[in-house]
This record gives C-alpha cells, sequence and structure tokens, in this order.
C-alpha cells in the first residue's frame, strides 16, 4: 500500500511540479477571467453619456422605406419606426435601383419597398445569419393591414390598435427538470467531461509509453508491483485532474460572482453559474469514475506501444470507445431526446454511463435508485478494468517490437494469472 | 541465502525461451550467468526477480518460496535507462521507497552511494545532462540504493572506460565482501573469470554447461602444451619434433611465438619435455593448455542461432 502512495505522489508531482502544465492552468484561468470580465471593463471604458444615451439619434443605422401606396405616409413611418427601434427609419421616394445603390454603398442599412398592403421588397447587402428583419416587417405589415381592415370596416382607430395588440399573459410551470435552462451549463459539461478524459487519458498513456520507451520501466517493473504502478499512475493523474478541474470551476465560480451584476439578463451564462450544487458534484463524480476507467484502458494500450510515435495507433481503440460514448451522450442532449432507449441503455454501460448518465441527471428526473445503480457497475467494472489492464501492462511494458494483437494479449494475461 | 532456481521452463507463446534451468549461489559468492544473445538470460533473471512467472519450476530462497519474504533485489539492466528529465538525486530516491526505504533513509543512501561513485555534485542535476558513462555510474547506484541481498547486473561493464571500470570492480568486490549474492551476466569473460567462480552457459533456454570454472577447465583432457619461444628457436623446435617425436604426438600448430604440440597420450609430457631439454633447444614456456573461458563459452554456443 505504502509502495502505492508513493508512486502517486510520484505522478501527482510529475504534474503540478511541470512548468507547462501550471502555465497552461494559470493560461486558462486567465481566459476564463477576462471573459467573464468582459462586460465590466466593457463598461469601463464608457464615458458617462454613453450609459445614458445608448446609441445617439444621428447614429443609428438607417432603413428607408418607400411607401408609394398608404394614404397617411406619416402614419406608416411611425409605425415601422416602432417596430424598429435599434434603426432610424426614414421616407424616401427613391427607385428601386437607386435604393440598391445606397443599400450597396452603406447609406442605408437596407431598404423597403411597400408595393401593395400585403406585398413588399427588402432590399439588404448581405442578410446575416440572425436577421429577424424579415420576420418584423412581415408581422408590421399584417398588424398594418388588420388595423387598416378593421378601421375601413368602422371600428375606432383606438380599438383597432387594442384588437392588434391584445397581450396574452402566461405562466409556465414545468413538473420536470427545464430542459432549455439545464441545457447549457450540461452541454459545457459534458464537453468539459470530454476533453478533461480524453486528455488525461492520453497523459497516462504517454507516461506509460515514454517510461517503457526511455527503459525506466526496466527498473520500475523489478522495483514495485504492477497493479500498484497502475493504479498509482492513474489515480495520481486523475488527482491532478481533478486539481486542474477544481481550480478551473472555482476560478470561474469566483470571476462569475465579482462580475455577476454584469451579466443579468443572459441567459446561457446565468444558467451555467446557477447550476445546482449537486450537478457540480455530479461532475466531479463522473469525471473521476469515467477517467478512471477510460485512464486504465489508456494505460494498457499505451503499454504495447514501443515508441511515443507509436501511441496514438496504439490507443485508437480506446479512443473510438470514447469517442462512441460521446456522440450518444451528445446526440441524446442536443436531440432533446433524453427518454430515448439509446441513451438509458447507455447510462448503464460503464462505458458509456460516466456522459450518458450525467446527461440524463441533468435534463431528467432520474430516481436515486437507478443512479446508484449506475454509478456501482461503473465503479465495479472500473476497478476489473483496473486489474485486466494491470495484467496487461505487466506483459505489455516488457514486450518489444511488433505490439501483439490485443486478443493474443489477453490470452497471456489469463495465462499469467493462472499461474498465481 | 542460498539462491536456488530449479528446473525454470518458460514460453511466449510458440516460443520456449527456457527449457529447464537449474543453478544455485550462496551468499557472499558471484555467479556467472552466460549465454548468446537470445539465450534466455533476461527471462530468467525476469523470473528470479519475480516479473514472470514461470510454466513450471521454482525459485527458492534459503529452501522457501519467495512469497511473504521480503527479499530485496537490486537489478542494473542490460537496456539501460531511468527518467532523463528528472533530477538524479530525486529519482534514486524514489527507486529507493519504491523498493520499501523511508524517505530520509533513502536519501541518505544515495548521498552515500554517489559519493561512493564520485557523482556526488551531480544530485540536482538532470539525467540527460549527463555523458553516458556517468549515466551507468547513476544506473548502477539504482541498483544499489536498497541495499540488496541479491545484485543482478548484466552486462554491467559495456559502455565503461577503464577508470570507470575499475571502480565498478571494486564495488562489486565490496558488495561479495559484504556477503551478497551476486548474480553477474556479461559476455567480457575477463570480467566474468575475475569475480565468478561458478558459472552458467545457457544455450538455446538449456544449460550447456554448469559449475566451478577451474573443475570446467580441468575437465578439459590435458594433452596439449603450449610451448612459448623466439621465433627462431620455435623453428627448431619445430623441427626437432616433427622429425623425433611423431610417434606420441598427433599434431602441431605454430604461430609467431608458440606452438601448440597435442600429444596422443597426456602422460607422455614428460617425455616431450625431457627430449627437448635433452637436445638443449631454447624455450621460454612450457605449459599445459587450458581453455580460456572465451574458448569454453565458444564451444559450447557455436551452434546456436
Amino acid at each position: 500500500m505504502r509502495q502505492f502512495f508513493k508512486i502517486m505522489k510520484f505522478e501527482y508531482l510529475n504534474y503540478t511540479k511541470n512548468k507547462i502544465f501550471i502555465a497552461l492552468t494559470l493560461l486558462i484561468i486567465l481566459v476564463i477571467g477576462a471573459v467573464l470580465s468582459f462586460p465590466r471593463i466593457k463598461e469601463l471604458n464608457k464615458t458617462d453619456t454613453e450609459i445614458i444615451n445608448e446609441v445617439p439619434e444621428e447614429e443609428k443605422p438607417q432603413i428607408a422605406l418607400s411607401d408609394n401606396i398608404s394614404k397617411d405616409r406619416a402614419s406608416s413611418l411611425e409605425i415601422f419606426q416602432a417596430s424598429f427601434p435599434g434603426y432610424k427609419v426614414v421616407l424616401s421616394d427613391a427607385s428601386e435601383d437607386t435604393l440598391k445603390d445606397d443599400v450597396d454603398s452603406g447609406k442605408y442599412h437596407s431598404a423597403i419597398i411597400i408595393e401593395s398592403p400585403l406585398k413588399y421588397t427588402y432590399i439588404v447587402k448581405s442578410l446575416s445569419l440572425y436577421d429577424n428583419t424579415k420576420a418584423i416587417i412581415d408581422s408590421t405589415m399584417q398588424a398594418k393591414y388588420r388595423y387598416d381592415y378593421l378601421v375601413s370596416a368602422g371600428v375606432s382607430p383606438s380599438n383597432a390598435i387594442a384588437v392588434n395588440n391584445a397581450v396574452i399573459e402566461s405562466e409556465l410551470v414545468e413538473t420536470g427538470k427545464s430542459q432549455r435552462q439545464n441545457f447549457f451549463y450540461t452541454y459545457i459539461l459534458i464537453m468539459m467531461l470530454y476533453m478533461a478524459i480524453l486528455l488525461y487519458g492520453q497523459f497516462v498513456a504517454t507516461s506509460v509509453a515514454t517510461e517503457k520507451s526511455s527503459r525506466a520501466m526496466e527498473l520500475l517493473i523489478t522495483s514495485a508491483k504492477p497493479v500498484n504502478l497502475m493504479f498509482g499512475k492513474v489515480l495520481g493523474s486523475g488527482l491532478a485532474g481533478l486539481t486542474q478541474m477544481v481550480l478551473l470551476l472555482g476560478s470561474g465560480f469566483a470571476f462569475y460572482n465579482l462580475n455577476k451584476r454584469y451579466w443579468e439578463g443572459n441567459m446561457a451564462i446565468q444558467s451555467i453559474f446557477d447550476m445546482p450544487l449537486e450537478i457540480m458534484l455530479y461532475t466531479i463524480l463522473f469525471f473521476l469514475l469515467g477517467y478512471f476507467l477510460y485512464s486504465f484502458l489508456y494505460g494498457a494500450f499505451g503499454s504495447l506501444a514501443n515508441k511515443t510515435e507509436d501511441i496514438n495507433t496504439s490507443v485508437l481503440p480506446v479512443t473510438y470507445l470514447f469517442l462512441a460514448a460521446f456522440f450518444i451522450s451528445m446526440t441524446g442532449l442536443s436531440g432533446g431526446n433524453i427518454n430515448s432507449p439509446l441513451l438509458i441503455a447507455g447510462s448503464y454501460i460503464p462505458f458509456t454511463s460516466p456522459m450518458a448518465m450525467f446527461v440524463r441527471i441533468c435534463m431528467s428526473d432520474v430516481k436515486a435508485i437507478e443512479i446508484t445503480i449506475s454509478v456501482a457497475i461503473l465503479i465495479l467494472s472500473t476497478i476489473i478494468i483496473g486489474y485486466i489492464s494491470a495484467g496487461i501492462y505487466r506483459i505489455g511494458v516488457l514486450l518489444y517490437g511488433k505490439p501483439p494483437k490485443l486478443k493474443e494479449v489477453l490470452k497471456m494475461v489469463r495465462v499469467s494469472t493462472k499461474q498465481k | 541465502m542460498l539462491l536456488e532456481v530449479k528446473n525454470l521452463t518458460k514460453s511466449f507463446g510458440e516460443k520456449q525461451v527456457l527449457k529447464g534451468i537449474s543453478l544455485s549461489v550462496q551468499s557472499g559468492k558471484a555467479f556467472g550467468l552466460l549465454g548468446r544473445n537470445g539465450a534466455g538470460k533476461t527471462t530468467a533473471i525476469r523470473i528470479i526477480m519475480d516479473v514472470f512467472k514461470s510454466d513450471s519450476g521454482e525459485v527458492l530462497f534459503d529452501g522457501m518460496p519467495r512469497s511473504g519474504k521480503n527479499i530485496r533485489f537490486g537489478y542494473l539492466p542490460e537496456e539501460r535507462g531511468l527518467y532523463p528529465k528528472k533530477l538524479i538525486g530525486e529519482q534514486l530516491i524514489y527507486f529507493g521507497e519504491l523498493k520499501g526505504m523511508k524517505a530520509g533513509e533513502a536519501k541518505k543512501s544515495v548521498q552515500k552511494l554517489l559519493d561512493r561513485l564520485d557523482m556526488g555534485e551531480y544530485y540536482n542535476k538532470r539525467l540527460d545532462s549527463l555523458s553516458k558513462g556517468k549515466q551507468q555510474k547513476i544506473q548502477l547506484a539504482a541498483a544499489l540504493i536498497s541495499n540488496p541481498d541479491i545484485i543482478i547486473l548484466d552486462e554491467p561493464f559495456s559502455g565503461l572506460d577503464p577508470v570507470n571500470a575499475q571502480t565498478l570492480k571494486e564495488i562489486v568486490k565490496e558488495s561479495i565482501a559484504e556477503g551478497k549474492i551476486v548474480l553477474f551476466s556479461s559476455h567480457q569473460m575477463n570480467y566474468v573469470e575475475e569475480f565468478c567462480n561458478e558459472i552458467a552457459i545457457l544455450n538455446q533456454g538449456q544449460i550447456a554447461i554448469s559449475g566451478n570454472i577451474k573443475e570446467i577447465k580441468r575437465s578439459y583432457e590435458r594433452n596439449k602444451i603450449v610451448i612459448t619461444a623466439l621465433p627462431d628457436a620455435l623453428e627448431k623446435i619445430n623441427g626437432f619434433i616433427s622429425q623425433h617425436l611423431s610417434p606420441i604426438i598427433s599434431d602441431v600448430k605454430s604461430d609467431n611465438n608458440s606452438l601448440l604440440v597435442r600429444l596422443k597420450n597426456a602422460s607422455d609430457k614428460g617425455i616431450l619435455l625431457k627430449s627437448l631439454a635433452e637436445q638443449n633447444l631454447d624455450f621460454d614456456g612450457f605449459n599445459v593448455y587450458e581453455p580460456t573461458l572465451n574458448d569454453i563459452f565458444v564451444q559450447y554456443t557455436e551452434d546456436a542461432v
């Protein structure tokens, strides 16, 4: 046991004393800090008048309105101006070609030519991905059409406006977890789990292969038990990963709370940082379990590589398995189909459950017993895989030359455990 | 302590690497495990150190299996390797701790060993900043760090200059004098002869010959005589022997400064000596030829692929 702790400590310090590791962690913390402080910094640079007046009237982009069919062009302008508060709408009598040129040259942001009460042309230089101007024009024109019709049918203008602007009150009651609200943080946490497990898994594989190629292994394997070497290495780097994760999450929360005032109204950011504590704890639990499971596999497969250059090829089966697990969870998450049989089945299979069960916990209501069963299966299979990996490692690290097929290695492991 | 290896066999897949190896070494003795590349030396060493399990056979320490016993091994692998980017003192302490030493104890031992090897100043240097010969010394320190009961040295002299080789020789002799078991694997026969009384020559997974070196040498028929002399005299002797002594001689080989005379009967060497003396032929040496360890090695392993 002492030997195991020695190895774990050695591996842990290998990471945390590494200059690149420290620099990278600090850099990410800095980026997190900069991003989360951005609104505050932006506001510091604004002058006082700007804060009060936002954008002055003259500086707003202009929309040209060509309306030759309305009797009352002034009220038409008023209606459109009300629909586009961020723009200055101006009347124009210019021809369509002139307006095209003006939009193209940047004089106007865009131009609206009304041809009939139900037909218009919208001229814009290039339609941006999120441009909803057309939808606004549509609804403005519809409202205007209804208003004109009601007025012509003898309804008083004020009643016509009231009918048009009828306000509907609603209240939303969700009995389960809000998928909409939880989506953002689940997405971010799954990405974080994915990157952390992949990164640290690769670290373990690299570390094993480096020891093998530098032949330090010859001495290690004769000085310590393979099970201790494997578990010490995996747990040591796992702790390093956890340290980094806690630092990053912690600094994220610290910076958010410093700048909380400036993020009001930003649903994505708020949803991430207002996530319940239990979700945080589940993140850590599933990171650790998923990480251990995959790191054992990465360590075992890394031990089959002869040179550090061969690592990527050696660990490819593990990476594929992990990618499959990631995609199952991601399709469940982004497809909104949280209760799909695939995701539910995946949440009990040890290779997919770290992410699949995590998605289900975040996005829906999972019974405690289900979580317990899933976690128990995961823990048990992680330990079993740990021992099998140590067996592969014991044999793999002393095999040089052509990497053997996995089947052959497993056969050797079986034989060597029998002899025990 | 008595280290006994009995009838080890081991196969990797189809290939049988060890086909029944037995040997035994007592504390305070060095044992030479010889054999060509691929003969099975490293596999045998790994089984002794419990890195592999053998398919059959056993390794006994004072007549008991290893299980439960705390037997400390020191190992200098043929493929040298430590952590190139780590500080020397740090990694040596780590290896000491892996073998069950306490941190303070390991640190003391490392400092003592490095001083003994004239490497004290490199305690806080990275391993890859050292020359190959110095790295080799660090490797030796890693083998000796835990004050092992059994020291296994695989090709310890390769890559050492004569001064460093001398230091290593002294350390090996000290270890033997301290009552440790030294298992020595090398192709450099002069070193083997210097340290080891007992040897085993491995050939294709089997022990081709084993035992006390002197006895092995004596077991050869003592019918070959080496006569050394100056070139002129040697020619005269050669002429005399072939003219007058052919009845007792089966053949004569000559090179620049010696004649190798093979007698039909080992007991005739007195006649040969007497005849040469009577003729007043001028020779410098008259010796019974003993095979060198090298000759024996080549003889027993020549057929190996």
